[in-house]
């Protein structure tokens, strides 16, 4: 077992190399595979290679504040601590950056960071239009301009209430 | 030399379907090959540049029903994802499955749908309103019309207790039946024969999970017919063995007040197996405290029962001691099948284990609590509980408690948004995507 001492490098797509401590990079499932695939090795270098440096950045950020969380709260009150940061967190998040954070965190496979960005997107396109979704996820509309006449009319009443910024 | 495109978009899917089968299965050991790490981060590399669809999956899960009705106009693919794909289905499974109580718990409370009748200057016809819905308890204040334009204007019932999101109306007199979501307010006529009294003899709908079909119960008298939708059509099931009050499904069975029923409370439960058409006898909770409180010597008192399902299990609600008890268990075992005409046949059936989750005190009458009369206590009717796992009880028209177990405390209060009139049957919902219209099972593929 890796001791919380240990020390990792986690290398950007651009090239760029973060050293993380091993209780903050374990909890990003893939890289954790791979560490565990190269046992014994002295390379403790990963390639995240897809993944930008502002998401990796993120990420890290993320699990530092999760794992010290957790030491410091261990009698109680994590829960609550972590929602607090949660939300700060989001807070410096441009939403337009949250579509590459989440396949990014999606790719790494860490379960309680993805859980909060799925949240957060849909917090952000919960009250959003249609045309406001189609540009955020850069998604084509394939139907004809009568095909989707026909499916708005069909439930004209889930297009009230909708705000378009 | 570079692999054929193909093949290393195959190698990344099935990679990407790897690593989110862990995350489901909280990670097998061995589930990824083992190959030198450069090699596995870079097969990897390719991923795709759009989100791909099970992360669309997740952030869809945390979205409300009105939102993703909305979404079906995004795009095709969308369409096809939200209605006519097993999303409904798993959306349905993790509202089940969820723990409510839990801080992570994402989802909304249940809905509760009743029928109104107006008596307002813009003449008859019934209205149908839901309150709960909302993230927060406080939607259960708060009436909100759903607008159903096939009945506009018209006297309607609600006939059926709540399956999957969908439930029976039906204007009796025109003989009109329709199965419909009031979460995506999709419907579908049901056909009936003209003359017989099937259509005011709805009273069940249940989910049969043999042959993943839904399934609509009618008693004309005590002749019980069936409606399958995945056949479109009707069938004659034999005799009910007692009279039977509104089914409730739970469990995968469909369960009833039966027997003597008044004001609704029955004292007997029976459940019917969708799957071979079969009634079966409930054995009763305990009534050994209730003896007790009664005085030794006394017979066993009358008993009146009411039900109610919440993520997917079975309650009973006991009037006398205000008891509420969940089904816990249901066991194969050799019981006597209770059908009428087949008495004494032996079927492998089920065993009822019930547990006491709570007792209600009694809750006096607000109006007459500062009179010096005796005070006069509420018939209580609870319909659902809340995601902190409190109470929803229907007292009489618009008049609701809210009952915390945890606290023993309670909550009157006066549902809001109603114009005057009377309040009929009050069910409780979840909300679901599951189209009447396109009932495809939870194990049919995509």
């Amino acid at each position: 077992m890796a001791s919380t001492d240990d020390k990792v490098i986690l290398k950007s797509s651009e090239g760029e190399c973060f050293e993380v401590d091993m209780a903050v990079a374990s909890h990003l499932q893939i890289v954790k595979s791979v560490l565990e695939d190269c046992e014994g090795s002295s390379d403790k270098v990963v390639s995240l290679f897809i993944v930008e440096a502002k998401y990796v950045a993120m990420i890290i950020e993320y699990y530092k504040n999760y794992v010290e969380l957790k030491e410091k709260h261990e009698e109680g009150g994590f829960e609550e601590k972590l929602k607090e940061f949660e939300k700060q967190f989001l807070e410096q998040i441009d939403k337009k950056e949250l579509k590459g954070l989440v396949m990014a965190v999606n790719y790494l496979n860490a379960p309680a960071l993805f859980d909060v960005v799925c949240t957060a997107i849909a917090k952000h396109i919960e009250n959003k239009s249609v045309e406001y979704v189609r540009e955020y996820f850069g998604i084509v509309n394939d139907f004809t301009a009568e095909e989707e006449a026909q499916i708005r009319e069909e439930h004209r009443w889930a297009y009230d209430g909708v705000n378009d910024d | 030399m570079d692999p054929p495109l193909k093949t290393t978009l195959s190698t990344v899917t099935s990679l990407c379907n790897c690593t989110k089968k862990q995350k489901l299965d909280q990670r097998q050991p061995n589930a990824i090959s083992r190959s030198s790490a450069d090699v596995k981060m870079k097969r990897m590399m390719s991923f795709e540049e759009e989100i791909p669809t099970d992360v669309f999956d997740d952030i869809f899960f945390r979205l409300p029903m009105k939102t993703l009705v909305r979404f079906r106009c995004v795009s095709k693919p969308w369409l096809r994802l939200i209605t006519y794909s097993r999303f409904p289905y798993r959306l349905l499974n993790r509202q089940l499955c969820c723990d409510h109580s839990s801080t992570d718990c994402k989802h909304n409370e249940p809905i509760i749908i009743f029928s109104h009748n107006q008596r307002n200057s813009d003449g008859s016809g019934t209205k149908l309103f839901a309150i709960g819905g909302g993230y927060e308890e406080d939607s259960f204040r708060l009436a909100q019309g759903i607008e159903f334009s096939l009945f506009q204007g018209k006297d309607f019932e609600i006939m059926t207790n709540s399956c999957d999101g969908m439930l029976c109306l039906a204007i009796k007199e025109e003989k009109i039946l329709v199965l419909w979501n009031p979460s995506t307010r999709e419907h579908r006529a049901l056909p009936l024969t003209t003359d017989s009294g099937i259509c005011g003899g709805v009273c069940g709908l249940g989910f049969d999970s043999k042959t993943d079909d839904y399934k609509v119960v009618s008693v004309v008298g005590k002749q019980v017919y069936v409606f399958s939708l995945k056949r479109n059509s009707w069938r004659y099931i034999g005799e009910s063995p007692y009279p039977l009050h509104m089914g409730i499904p739970a469990n995968g069975y469909l369960y009833w007040g039966a027997g003597e029923i008044t004001n609704s409370f029955a004292n007997r439960i029976v459940c019917l197996d969708l799957s071979d058409d079969t009634f079966r006898e409930v054995q009763l909770p305990s009534s050994n405290d209730l003896v007790q409180s009664v005085g030794v010597g006394q017979t066993t008192p009358e008993v009146g029962f009411y039900l109610l399902t919440w993520s997917g299990a079975l309650f009973a609600y006991r009037e006398q001691d205000q008891s509420v008890w969940m089904l816990k268990e249901v066991q194969e075992r050799d019981t006597a099948v209770v059908m009428a005409g087949e008495e004494g046949t032996s079927a492998t059936g089920v065993k009822h284990v019930w547990t006491k989750l709570m007792n209600i005190p009694q809750i006096p009458n607000s109006k007459r609590r500062q009179s010096a009369r005796p005070p006069i206590y509420y018939k209580l009717y609870p319909k659902c509980f809340s995601k902190n796992g409190k109470l929803v009880m229907a007292v009489r028209g618009k008049r609701f408690i809210l009952y915390d177990p945890k606290e023993k405390s309670y909550e009157e209060y006066i549902v809001r948004g109603l114009d005057r009139g009377r309040c009929q049957k009050a069910i409780a919902c979840v909300e679901s995507l599951i189209s009447p219209n396109s009932i495809r099972g939870m194990n049919d593929i995509d």
